[in-house]
This record gives C-alpha cells, sequence and structure tokens, in this order.
C-alpha cells in the first residue's frame, strides 16, 4: 500500500451560519492540505472561524460551499459520514460535557460498541487506550471524581479506542491548569510520534502552538498564517495585528530590532533568544 | 495602609465527619489591604477557590475568623457584605439567564432594592467601563460573543459597585487582544476606582503583568506571600509546588549566569528591553 499523502483535503471550503436574521460567513473559502502524522496547532481570535472550520473537517458541519476530502471520501451520504467521524476524532473544551459513562472503562466503550465492535475486541481497544493515555489506574473510577486534566485524558482515551487517523482538540486545555495542560500535551505529542496519528491543536496559548510541527492562523474566516511556529510567530506585527500574540521571548526581540539592536527576529523559544542577546551583548 | 480583608488562622474542610474529609485550607492567616492589587497562584487543589468563597461568606470558616471591612462574615447581613465584595468565577458567562443583557445586569441591583432611576445610571455607567454598546444590551445573552458573554457576566458584578474585586481565572478561553482588553478595564478600576483586586490565574505573564503582590498557596497553606520580584525570584521553590516563572524571567536568569552583572529580577518584557538597552550601551562605550 502506498503512503497516504493527503489525510485531510479542503478545497475553497466555506461555511454560512443562517440560523439568524443576518447570516453569517463563518468560513471563507478556505483551501488545506493536512498530511498523515502532522502536529497542527491552529489559531485565531474568538470568533475568528477557527472552530467552524474544525467541525467540517470530522462532518460535524457540512460545508455551504466547497468540499472536504478525508483521505478519498466525502460527507456526501451516512456511509461516508460515519467513515470520516470514525478516523477524524475530536475532544472539546469542557470535558463535563463530553463524558456519559459512569465509569471511565464504559465511557472509552461507548464508541467502539457504537461502531459494532466485538466485545472482545472492545476489551482490548479500551485497555489499550488507557495505557496509551497512562491512565490505567483510573479504569473503575467514576469520571464526576476525576480532575479536568484526567477528565480531557478519558476524553482523548475515548477517542482513541475509535482507532482515529487525526484528533481535533478544540481548545481542550483552555480549562486546565498549567500542569494539566503539560501532560495532556505529553500524551498527544507522544501519539503524535509513535502511532503517527495527526493531531489539530485549537489553542489560545501561544507555548502550545510553538511546540507544533505547522501554526495556521485564521482571522475572519480565512487562513492568514501557514508556516512553521518559528515562521509565523516572528512577523510580530501582523501577528499582534490579528490580536494575538507572540512568545514573550519574540516580542523582546522584535523590539530589540526595532530600535536596531538586531537585524532580524528569528528566536521563539528562550534557548534561541539566549543566543541572539548574547551576540549583541558581546 | 488600612487591611480591608484579615483572616486569622482559619481552617476548612469538606465533607466534615466523614470518610472523604478533606482539610481545604489549613490554619491560614492573611491581611490585604485597602486598595491592593493581589494575584493568588497555587495549582489546583491548592485551596485558592475555597479561600476566595471565604470572601464574602459564601464558606464559613470552620476555626478562625475572617474580617471584611470591619464585619466578620459569621455574623448576620452578609447581603451588604456581598455587595462589597463581588466574585467573578470562572466562566461567569454560564450564570448569564436573564432575557437581555440589561436585565442580566440589572438583576443584583433589583435584589438590593436599587431605585429605578439608580439602576439605569448605574447600568449605563458599567456598560459604557465594559463597551456594551447599547444595542448590545437589548440583546439575549445568547446571542452575544464569547468575550462579549464574559463582560456582560462581569457587568453584573460590577454594576453592585464592590469595592473588592475577586476574579477567578477571568480570561480563561478568551483570546489575547479580549485578555487585554479585559484586564486594561480592572486596572482601571483598580487605579481610578481604587478597587481591590484579588486575582486568581495560572498564567505567570498575566500575574507579571498586572499584580503587585503574590499569594503561593499549596496544601490549603500560604507558602510564599511577597512582592511579585521576590516571588518570581524563588524559582526552585514554585517549580517543586509546578509552578514556573514568566518565560522573560527564565531568559533574563540564562543571561545572568553568563554575566552576573545583568539583572534577573525582571519580569515583563518592557524591563527585560530596557536592561539588555542598558547592558548594550555599557560595553560599547
Amino acid at each position: 500500500m502506498k503512503p497516504i499523502d493527503s489525510l485531510i483535503k479542503t478545497t475553497d471550503v466555506s461555511y454560512v451560519y443562517l440560523n439568524n436574521q443576518n447570516p453569517k460567513k463563518a468560513v471563507d473559502k478556505i483551501s488545506l492540505s493536512i498530511k498523515q502524522g502532522e502536529y497542527i496547532a491552529m489559531l485565531g481570535r474568538n470568533g475568528s472561524g477557527k472552530s467552524t472550520f474544525a467541525r467540517l473537517l470530522n462532518a460535524l458541519l457540512i460545508p455551504t460551499e466547497g468540499k472536504v476530502l478525508v483521505l478519498t471520501k466525502e460527507a456526501t451520504n451516512d456511509e461516508d459520514l460515519w467513515f470520516i467521524r470514525k478516523r477524524i476524532g475530536m475532544i472539546f473544551q469542557n470535558p463535563d460535557n463530553q463524558i456519559i459513562g459512569t465509569t471511565v472503562e464504559e465511557d472509552i466503550a461507548f464508541g467502539p460498541e457504537n461502531l459494532g465492535v466485538k466485545t472482545i475486541e472492545i476489551e482490548n481497544r479500551v485497555t489499550q487506550a488507557l495505557i496509551d493515555v497512562g491512565i490505567l489506574d483510573l479504569r473503575e473510577r467514576a469520571p464526576h471524581m476525576l480532575s479536568g486534566g484526567q477528565k480531557q485524558k478519558v476524553g482523548i482515551a475515548a477517542v482513541l479506542a475509535m482507532h482515529p487517523m487525526c484528533i481535533i482538540m478544540d481548545e481542550s486545555t483552555s480549562m486546565l491548569d498549567p500542569l494539566g495542560r503539560e501532560e495532556l500535551l505529553k500524551v498527544v505529542r507522544e501519539l503524535n510520534k509513535k502511532e503517527k496519528i495527526t493531531i489539530i491543536n485549537i489553542t489560545h496559548h501561544m507555548e502550545e502552538a510553538t511546540l507544533a510541527d505547522r501554526v495556521i492562523i485564521i482571522n475572519d474566516g480565512k487562513i492568514v498564517e501557514d508556516g512553521t511556529p518559528a515562521e509565523v510567530f516572528t512577523n510580530v506585527n501582523k501577528i499582534t495585528q490579528i490580536g494575538l500574540d507572540v512568545p514573550q521571548v519574540t516580542l523582546l526581540l522584535h523590539k530589540l530590532k526595532q530600535t536596531g539592536h538586531l537585524e532580524k527576529v528569528d528566536a521563539i523559544t528562550v534557548e534561541q533568544a539566549y543566543e541572539r542577546i548574547v551576540q549583541i551583548l558581546e | 495602609m488600612n487591611n480591608i480583608i484579615t483572616l486569622s488562622n482559619v481552617s476548612y474542610s469538606y465533607n466534615k465527619g466523614t470518610p472523604l474529609e478533606k482539610k481545604a485550607l489549613n490554619q491560614i492567616s492573611l491581611s490585604i489591604g485597602k486598595g491592593e492589587f493581589v494575584a493568588i497562584i497555587g495549582h489546583t487543589g491548592s485551596g485558592k477557590s475555597t479561600l476566595i468563597q471565604h470572601m464574602n461568606g459564601l464558606l464559613k470558616p470552620d476555626v478562625g475568623s475572617i474580617i471584611i471591612d470591619g464585619q466578620d462574615t459569621k455574623t448576620k447581613g452578609l447581603k451588604e457584605l456581598r455587595k462589597k465584595v463581588g466574585i467573578v468565577f470562572q466562566y461567569p458567562e454560564h450564570q448569564l439567564f436573564e432575557e437581555s443583557v440589561y436585565k442580566d445586569i440589572e438583576f443584583g441591583l433589583l435584589k438590593h432594592h436599587i431605585p429605578e432611576e439608580e439602576r439605569k445610571r448605574r447600568i449605563k455607567e458599567t456598560a459604557s467601563i465594559l463597551e456594551l454598546s447599547d444595542d448590545l444590551l437589548e440583546k439575549s445573552p445568547y446571542e452575544l460573543s464569547g468575550g462579549q458573554k464574559r463582560r456582560a457576566a462581569i457587568a453584573g458584578i460590577l454594576v453592585l459597585q464592590p469595592e473588592i474585586l475577586v476574579l477567578d481565572e477571568p480570561v480563561a478561553g478568551l483570546d489575547p487582544a479580549g485578555c487585554k482588553e479585559l484586564f486594561n478595564i480592572v486596572l482601571q478600576l483598580h487605579r481610578v476606582k481604587k478597587i481591590t483586586v484579588i486575582l486568581v490565574s495560572h498564567s505567570m505573564e498575566i500575574v507579571a503583568d498586572y499584580a503587585k503582590r503574590i499569594i503561593v498557596m499549596e496544601n490549603g497553606q500560604i507558602t510564599m506571600d511577597g512582592f511579585v520580584d521576590e516571588i518570581f525570584s524563588r524559582e526552585d521553590e514554585l517549580r517543586a509546588i509546578n509552578l514556573s516563572v514568566p518565560q522573560i524571567t527564565k531568559l533574563m536568569q540564562l543571561l545572568n549566569q553568563k554575566d552576573n552583572t545583568i539583572n534577573s529580577k525582571i519580569f515583563t518584557v518592557d524591563k527585560a528591553y530596557e536592561e539588555i538597552c542598558k547592558k548594550v550601551k555599557k560595553n560599547h562605550d
């Protein structure tokens, strides 16, 4: 079998919300290709259309115009719709809105059960998902007694048990504390590296975005930046104009460049910025 | 400075007398002066939320006492106290319920029997501070964007003209520009109206940008309490309890290890910029 090049491909995809007097075009002709195994951070202001776009990728929403292709399928009939949803899993912002089981184990089994997976296979998948996320000890616990970070891990495990090719995180770390956030990101990074699962992390946190291989910025329903974190965040004027942040050290270098202390801004981590500043201090 | 909040030897446990009993606050003593801007940091479960719920009498101490502006929270008449202490909980927009934003903001005023003219005046003033336009006030809260909803919910607290404003993760889920807008409003109230602000946040960058004093909580106790520069220079201790320092501080500490004449007690980008320019100039002279 030849390797799959593009996992998700959108062509001029638009989405218009029609449910009030003035229809709003939330996604405006986005064309984008996402490869199997990529780790993408998606940023944008509140209301920029990034969540709408994400929901188009796993057929929670169907485009008003344009095409979304997952592998070779488009969500034009029920069969293909399920083909897509099985492969593109999603976890949301509030863990309490997506947990349904009375025990962690039951919650994780829910997905594969609905897919018609055989009982013995479900058992295996649940165990494997718990191991992959590192929460085997929580197996029999009641989800409502867990911390926010633990609940989001259950959410990830529940998606994993459906054997997805891609996991979309829609601001899934925003309710977590720094430790919970760090642990969840570690789990996701591992899944990306070891299992080659594609990750799309929608976030407001710049430090999370700097961990990705690729950063996509959406503004007014359009893609305005698409590149490596270094390429995107060093474009300080543009990013701040949109109303987003850059890492503190990048902002520092930007200020130093404005006053002629530096020729270019090319650092997004503490270590990179350290190198640059040591140079100008010598 | 007059103390507006004084906690003496406060302890509090959840599920008292059951096997699930958990001590959330353990002998806390703390004073906060009128007009201070204090940040409370600590990881989840350290007791931050339990502490702030004691500040308007939602929870009352098992042991010890809490005096807010001269009033013990164990006495009667908590209504006045709750007008004085406005608490903005996490995701306050989940509490919006009225049919219009105006009515939602008005709700607290009605409960406090504020006359109609005064209600109108205050709602207008608060709406303008929070940049909620007239046509927004007529809308249903559910038609607003995330940032607008958050501001509408905060308006419902500010309209009661609290002297103490407690904010629990007020910008969680807001984009960076929305976050700055909201903090500029809070800062304005703090400076102009001299409101005492108590901020609970996980973002060390936000804490460094806005607060003057930091209280660190761990296991229901206060383990550190001091000015921002004092606390952030104790990075090892913070790290031990899973907290960190702002990114810019990490950079300045690295630079300080190479050249110890560089000040490492720096917590904002502007200050770091000044320090490096000073250093570059000195090296060139």
